[in-house]
């Protein structure tokens, strides 16, 4: 079956702020939508590009240092701009990978929700946790047009 | 004037690395040092948990290979519950260690080592990469990546993730296979077995066309450690330890692995946080000509294990390594055979799987043992793919830890990373010029015995290399930094 919109959602989960990336695909995967598939993984790897290129859509969400509090949607184009793995993982890199490997140009959407604390722990600041539930809204926005 | 280069960081290893090199009066390479820079201090942060507690506490040493210190954690919890676990507990433990061993191998040699021989030594750097891997031999990549996949799924099948699994506990493990794991696991393994065929068919290619870097990658007499089986077989998480020297002479044999503080030493260096284990009856190596036979440095890992064994014990593993011992003359020495023993288990591993699954034990619900305290002291002893792992706890009569001694793979070869970064760095460098080719070739010779930085130092981080030139007088000379 051909998946129609991946959300992949990545960060640390034990760093404050750094897990709202998999605290929104753990949202989207409660909703259970017949054409959205959500992973949760720490980091960007390889292996994911398996999954991106048999989707029609990829919605990568991450947590990321900004000075606005509003939620940053980008539209990726492909471009190894930054080509590494691990915790520096780029989505740009990966959308790559799978073009490389695959032959795949998957459309990429990168959601950047502002994240102003990093340090030990598993809550989300306020900042956070309202970008968060915009973060959602604009996946909804995104999967009911694919 | 003697001077010293230092390369910080070093690149495509996991973890924070430097290295420095000591140049003499001449301009000429007199010795080198890998140094480990950070510090985590799992050994004492532990102390006063319960040892119920160490199986998940462990593992977060290392995202890459955590089962490997899941499993060596729940061993040593075993032996402080002095129990036996069920025979289904052990197949499953054995199942996630051969998937731990694939996927990390796999990512070894595609991701970290393989753009080295692939792409050139001295291509450009930006593109000597995974990345660059992919964009010139797509197949080869989507191979790796496959590869990984199955070792990781496995994983997910038993643990229910990749990461960090919480699956193996004192006394067992929590979840068996389910049929439909099994089926799924049964489907993969043609592909596995054709794509480790093909990558030695692939590496024996690239072994003939780098034999002056097999020469020279840490290619130097030492000891060899590993686990065997009650034959003598490749074996990754029970049986005895046996000791061979460079030439595949048994030093030691049948050793009881918890009882490795008779045969193992532990010196502290100076400058990095990487312990150097050493064979105790033969003596810490502190002199450079103590490259010889009679001193204790050893080598784990795959090229050490493939050297322990009498066979891996499956057909087509055996086949290649019977081969793999007339490439290396019988014991291989050269640490550029690391590579190709990561293939070989992998081959191995794949093999073993497919014997195992049908076995139905491994949907078996008798999982666990239960028991108290019964032993103050536990040593929990299996074979990560970097090497041979120790977990030893001592508790008190509350199980709650008072001391834990880890001794990770990559730090019973730190004295071997030593040599290894010295003998390449005698052959390129000569005077303070540093080539890039150069630093990536001392790198390649780390990466051969492919470090894991996090869990020997029980460290953090993954940044790259870091070399310094240094003169005798302390002066730095010379340096380069990779991101």
């Amino acid at each position: 079956m051909f998946l129609k919109v991946l959300v992949i959602g990545y960060g640390n989960t034990l760093r404050s702020d750094d897990g709202a990336g998999q605290i929104v695909a753990n949202e989207v995967a409660k909703w259970r939508w017949a054409n959205v598939r959500s992973l949760c993984v720490h980091q960007l790897t390889p292996e994911l590009a398996e999954e991106i290129a048999c989707a029609s859509t990829v919605i990568f969400v991450d947590a990321s240092i900004s000075d606005s509090e509003t939620l940053q949607v980008e539209r990726l184009t492909l471009q190894p701009t930054a080509i590494s793995l691990g915790h520096l993982g780029e989505p740009r890199s990966l959308l790559f990978l799978t073009q490389a490997i695959y032959g795949k140009i998957t459309p990429a959407y990168w959601i950047l929700i502002p994240a102003v604390n990093f340090e030990f722990g598993e809550k989300l600041s306020p900042i956070t946790e309202g970008a968060v539930m915009a973060a959602l809204e604009e996946i909804k926005r995104l999967s009911s047009r694919t | 004037m003697p001077k010293k280069i230092v390369i910080d960081p070093v690149t495509r290893i996991e973890g924070h690395a430097k290295i420095s090199i000591y140049l003499d009066d001449g301009g000429e390479v007199a010795d080198a040092r890998f140094h480990v820079t950070e510090f985590r201090g799992f050994e004492k942060f532990c102390e006063g948990r319960p040892f119920w507690e160490m199986p998940g506490i462990t593992p977060r040493v290392c995202g890459i290979c955590p089962v490997s210190h899941l499993l060596a954690s729940a061993k040593a919890g075993d032996n402080i519950l002095a129990v036996n676990i069920p025979p289904a507990a052990e197949k499953l433990r054995r199942l996630m260690n051969l998937a731990q061993i694939v996927q990390s191998h796999a990512l070894s040699f595609f991701h970290l080592s393989s753009p080295d021989f692939l792409l050139g030594w001295d291509s450009d750097p930006t593109k000597r990469n995974v990345f660059g891997l992919m964009a010139a031999e797509p197949e080869l990549a989507r191979s790796g990546i496959r590869l990984r996949q199955f070792g990781q799924e496995i994983i997910k099948l038993l643990g229910g993730q990749k990461i960090h699994p919480s699956w193996a506990v004192p006394g067992g493990v929590r979840e068996s296979l389910s049929q439909e794991g099994r089926d799924q696991i049964r489907t993969w393994l043609p592909e596995v077995r054709t794509t480790a065929l093909n990558t030695l068919s692939r590496f024996k290619q690239i072994l003939d066309d780098h034999q002056s870097e097999a020469k020279i990658f840490g290619n130097f007499p030492s000891l060899f450690l590993g686990l065997i089986d009650s034959k003598g077989l490749w074996e990754h998480y029970n049986g005895s330890l046996r000791f061979v020297d460079s030439g595949g002479n048994i030093i030691a044999d049948r050793l009881d692995p918890t009882r490795y503080q008779e045969f193992i030493g532990e010196a502290v260096q100076p400058d990095s946080y990487l312990k150097s284990p050493y064979y105790r009856p033969l003596g810490y190596p502190d002199q450079p000509s103590q490259c010889r036979l009679e001193s204790g440095i050893y080598r784990v890992g795959p090229l050490a294990r493939l050297n322990v064994c009498e066979r891996m014990g499956t057909p087509l593993a055996d086949q290649e390594l019977q081969e793999f011992r007339e490439r290396g003359s019988g014991t291989a020495n050269s640490s550029f055979f690391y590579h190709y023993a990561r293939l070989i288990e992998i081959l191995a591993s794949s093999e073993r799987i497919e014997g195992w699954l049908d076995d139905p034990d491994l949907l078996s619900n008798r999982l666990r043992a239960h028991a108290d305290v019964n032993q103050l002291e536990g040593v929990g002893v299996s074979e990560a793919p970097r090497g041979t792992l120790f977990h030893h706890y001592q508790v008190d009569e509350n199980g709650l830890i008072e001391k834990v001694n880890l001794i990770i793979a990559t730090g019973q070869n730190n004295l071997a990373m030593n040599r290894t970064v010295a003998q390449i760095a005698r052959h390129y460098i000569h005077g303070t010029e540093i080539p890039e080719g150069m630093l990536n070739r001392v790198e390649a010779g780390i990466r051969a015995f492919d470090p894991c930085l996090s869990c020997s130092t029980h460290a953090a981080g993954q940044m790259p290399l870091h070399i310094q030139l240094v003169g005798a007088d302390g002066k730095v000379l010379n340096e380069v930094w990779r991101d």
